[in-house]
């Protein structure tokens, strides 16, 4: 009997280790997002809900992966389990993260209620959990699991989770390109969302944390900031 | 964190996922291509069918008919040197390919313009996604007007 290659090793019949293919589905589902957002959506298509088509097959293919790896939902954070320590460790981030914003806005004369408000508020949990759970479910848990290994020493262990923290910051900031606004902000969100992740893996209050900051941001900046890809060039100019 | 690192890898996963990974993308090509071709049609109608017939200094005459829908007749506006001339519906009677109500005249002046060689065309108004308007033209190619003193 051949014995089982050691996880992450590249086997004589695959070409790609597990820990490659896990960067290989980090790299497919951010180019789903990036076509949704540069190409479908520019397209201004009849049919809109075909702009939905690369997401739903990203979806697919992370859920799929899920379940092909063994990861159960109470794993990717979707129990009871660390959320009241999740939410302390989000606490002191978003209230001050609020308070810059609010105090911005009100300082700049743009804390108000857009049009469209409310619409977005009654979207944002759905909308903020479905981004945490691509985010930290799926890209922060194949970055740690690409860089991670068992067999290195702790200090070495804890430098690679922060690169793990950072990269998905980064990937995260890269797609709500090219708006540098909220680049920046994707960018300090991530970090602090994937740090909390790391320390307290759950993604209601994640998802909480993520539609109650979006909120505030909707308030407090002006009209059209959310616009990402495409649609910021036609808002902003190019 | 609990999940994946607990689970030994093998080749059965790799490959599953690896398979996963090319058909996604295999669908996203298709789907891509689904689009950007759906997003050709809306905007620049390919089924549109027409010509310039004649083009001097006292008319502008040819067809045009959308062969998707033959029962409809399109709009269109002329334009010689880029500048807007006129508008008229395709509805007047065509002779040749277009054999239909599909056929446009536009009456003109030899004193509109100077002297000299005029391009002219005739553009289809066309609705598009998102309730904006395009102008397609008839003919491959603008037709020249020449206005002698």
């Amino acid at each position: 009997m051949s014995p089982t290659p050691p996880e992450g090793e590249t086997s004589a019949a695959l070409p790609f280790s597990l820990r490659m293919i896990a960067l290989l589905e980090v790299i497919s589902v951010t180019m789903s997002i990036l076509l949704t957002v540069w190409a479908v959506l520019p397209l201004q298509l009849n049919q809109r809900w075909l702009v939905a088509g690369p997401g739903l097959l990203a979806l697919v293919l992370i859920v799929y992966s899920q379940r092909v790896r063994g990861e159960t939902p109470s794993d990717l954070g979707f129990s009871r389990r660390h959320f009241g320590k999740a939410l302390s460790l989000l606490l002191i981030p978003m209230l001050a993260g609020a308070a810059l914003f609010l105090g911005g806005g009100y300082g700049t004369g743009t804390l108000n209620i857009k049009p469209h408000f409310w619409r977005s508020v009654a979207l944002l949990p759905a909308w903020g959990l479905m981004q945490q759970y691509i985010l930290q479910a799926f890209v922060y848990r194949r970055f740690r699991f690409l860089l991670v290994r068992p067999e290195l020493g702790e200090a070495e262990q804890r430098k690679r989770v922060r690169l793990a923290i950072l990269l998905t910051a980064l990937l995260f900031a890269l797609i709500h390109a090219p708006n540098p606004l909220l680049m920046g902000l994707a960018l300090a969100g991530g970090l602090v969302w994937s740090w909390v992740y790391e320390r307290a893996p759950n993604l209601f209050a994640l998802g909480i944390s993520h539609a109650l900051m979006s909120a505030v941001i909707l308030l407090s900046l002006p009209p059209n900031s959310m616009r990402v890809g495409f649609d910021y060039f036609i808002f902003h100019g190019f | 964190m609990t999940g994946m690192e607990s689970k030994p890898g093998d080749t059965g996963t790799g490959r599953r996922l690896l398979y996963a990974i090319m058909a996604k993308s295999f669908a996203e090509m298709l789907f891509l291509c689904a689009a950007v071709s759906m997003a050709a049609f809306a905007f620049f109608h390919p089924a549109l069918r027409g010509d310039i017939e004649r083009a001097d200094p006292t008319w502008v005459d040819g067809w045009v008919i959308d062969s998707t829908k033959p029962e409809e007749q399109p709009v269109v506006q002329l334009y010689v040197d880029d500048q807007f001339v006129a508008a008229a519906r395709a509805d007047a009677p065509a002779r040749g390919e277009s054999a239909g109500p599909h056929g446009f005249h536009f009456a003109l002046s030899p004193k509109q313009f100077g002297a000299g060689r005029h391009r002219a065309q005739v553009y289809v108004v066309r609705k598009t996604p998102r309730g904006s308007r395009t102008l397609l033209p008839v003919s491959r190619e603008k037709r020249i007007i020449e206005v002698t003193e």
